[in-house]
């Protein structure tokens, strides 16, 4: 378990009359871009305040980095870098006092950094934070949690207020800079394209439950739209496909695995393939989210359970 | 860093109050000292008129204003600190520093409490400083025992401000709590007037006081004055504890509230 940037194990966080966090298990290998998606209020900022000590979990258990969740906490904080959904730093600092008063934190930091990203992202450094745009303010989050020397930035929902240029040039320092010396990066998002420039692993959390935690490649290689054309087709059990919608004769199929496979299947049950397509992340991610599966983590083999599906 | 942060967030308050301190001990002492001042009408009387001059400026400074300022600034200042945080809904950015919360809180108290000493010392020194002009008279140096009083009373109050803005999560609401229950304390006097047979009974005929800080500040000072009043052990030992009290109070609350 050690190996893993972040591993937990049936996480759970309630609130009254609430279970912001589900029996969450995540494993988040080192040196990887990690996607952690989910729609509003599935439990992702809650998880990660698990994971960063603002929060406590009702049961479960976890590490980062290999230190343990809420015992470790500020060896975990050392070596993490966070930037929050709400961006809300010192109003009466400008970035350069903020700056100065992060710095003395890590032995790490690197004012180098400092002058590269302020420079990249445009900031104005010498305007009070509460004087500073929405964007700018995002922007110097991001510049104090680059310029720690983290092993892990954690970010969630990094990219608020940022035009897609910023976007552009932040997602490049992640991918060059960041990833490029072995460290680990979990965004939380709802930006799925931004993510999908990235991302190497992707975990879909719904309910507080991951539906999915898989490399971004297997998902895209094995993930297919599979649309057919038949009349009365049979009943069956496939535990890799689910019908997703049915008009008339068309029928539209996600399908997990072996998806030609698949459509062989049906091609011999009497029904005509019309199309076997790759899926973006977006829609799996809302086809996942539309059928709320809870599943283990693992290969895109494992993401289900076995389901019936009509045909 | 964060005794820097902390610093400069309470900075602006506490140069006001050193101005405030400054500007009322200082030329109030001169002014009492002055030929044909306040104090300079007895001379040739029963007091001299250095001894009178110790007398007004002990009595009307000592035990009045610098108690009031000093305890007003207590409360001022405490606000500034964590309650600052809440207000600006900057705890998550802090308490994902790698520091421990005690750390924190113990830093952030720490700077409220030194700058409590700075204001009680610049008073004290202050009217020792305009006295020893004034009169050059060795009464003077009785000044300096009050600062301990004067400390303790008005970190007694600054503490409980302080606790009061973290558990209420917020600077308004513990200023408000903090002065509320100082203004009620001041009956407390009252209260122990209308309570002394019970208080007789359950202290088994042993003296029980209930001493507000204004008391321990009187006190204190009362001691320094005219010595042979004693000095308000009691009421002294109660404040100290309650002043590091509230503190761990504080830290346990911050150590078990989620972000």
């Amino acid at each position: 378990m050690n190996d893993m940037a972040i591993w937990s194990e049936k996480l759970v966080k309630t609130y009254p009359g609430v279970r912001a966090v589900d029996g969450l298990s995540l494993n988040v290998p080192r040196g990887v871009v990690y996607g952690f998606l989910g729609r509003n209020g599935a439990g992702k900022s809650s998880t990660i305040r698990i994971l960063l000590g603002l929060a406590r979990a009702t049961e479960g258990h976890g590490t980062v980095l290999g230190f343990a969740i809420g015992r470790e906490q500020v060896a975990i904080l050392e070596r993490t870098a966070y930037v929050s959904e709400g961006k809300a730093l010192y109003g009466g600092l400008t970035p350069w006092e903020l700056v100065r008063f992060t710095r003395g934190f890590y032995p790490r930091w690197s004012d180098r950094a400092v002058r590269k990203y302020s420079q990249l992202l445009e900031i104005p450094m010498d305007r009070p934070f509460s004087k500073l745009s929405q964007g700018n303010r995002t922007k110097v989050c991001l510049l104090l949690a680059l310029s720690q020397g983290a092993d892990l930035l954690i970010f969630d929902e990094p990219a608020t207020g940022l035009d897609p240029v910023v976007v552009d040039v932040f997602l490049r320092i992640l991918a060059e800079d960041v990833v490029g010396e072995g460290r680990t990066v979990f965004i939380s998002s709802h930006q799925l394209s931004d993510v999908e420039q990235i991302a190497d692993w992707v975990g879909l959390i719904d309910h507080g439950r991951l539906l999915l935690e898989a490399r971004l490649d297997d998902i895209k290689s094995q993930f297919r739209w599979v649309t057919a054309v038949g009349r009365d087709l049979p009943q069956t059990n496939l535990p890799e496909a689910f019908l997703m919608a049915s008009e008339g004769n068309f029928h539209k199929y996600l399908v997990k695995k072996d998806a030609e496979a698949f459509a062989a299947e049906l091609s011999r049950q009497g029904a005509t393939v019309a199309e076997v397509s790759p899926m973006s992340l977006r829609e799996i991610f809302l086809a996942l989210v539309r059928m709320e599966e809870p599943c283990m983590s693992g290969n895109v083999g494992e993401i289900a359970a076995p389901v019936s599906s009509s045909f | 860093m964060y005794v820097w942060k902390c610093w400069r967030d309470s900075r602006a308050r506490f140069i006001f109050f050193l101005i405030v301190i400054l500007a009322v001990c200082v030329p109030f002492t001169i002014y009492a000292g002055r030929p044909g001042g306040p104090t300079d009408f007895r001379e040739g009387g029963p007091l001299s008129g250095v001894g009178h001059l110790w007398s007004w400026v002990s009595t009307v400074l000592l035990q009045t204003l610098i108690p009031l300022i000093v305890m007003f600034a207590a409360l001022v200042l405490a606000p500034s600190s964590v309650g600052q945080e809440y207000k600006e809904q900057t705890l998550g950015f802090l308490f994902t520093r790698p520091r421990s919360r005690r750390y924190l809180n113990r830093t952030c108290w720490s700077v409220g409490a030194c700058e409590i000493l700075g204001l009680v010392v610049a008073a004290v020194l202050g009217t020792f400083g305009a006295l020893i002009c004034v009169s050059r008279h060795v009464y003077a140096w009785r000044l300096l025992g009050a600062i301990l009083p004067l400390f303790v009373g008005a970190v007694a109050v600054y503490s409980m401000t302080y606790s009061l803005t973290i558990l209420t999560r917020s600077g308004e609401k513990g200023l408000s709590y903090g002065l509320g229950i100082l203004v009620v304390s001041l009956f407390l006097p009252l209260v122990e007037l209308q309570l002394s047979p019970w208080l007789w009974h359950l202290s088994h005929g042993h003296a029980l006081h209930l001493s507000s800080v204004l008391s321990l500040m009187w006190g204190g000072c009362g001691w320094v004055i005219a010595p042979e009043g004693g000095f308000p052990t009691g009421t002294f030992i109660l404040y100290g504890v309650l002043t590091l009290a509230f503190p761990v109070f504080a830290q346990l609350i911050l150590e078990r509230r989620e972000v």
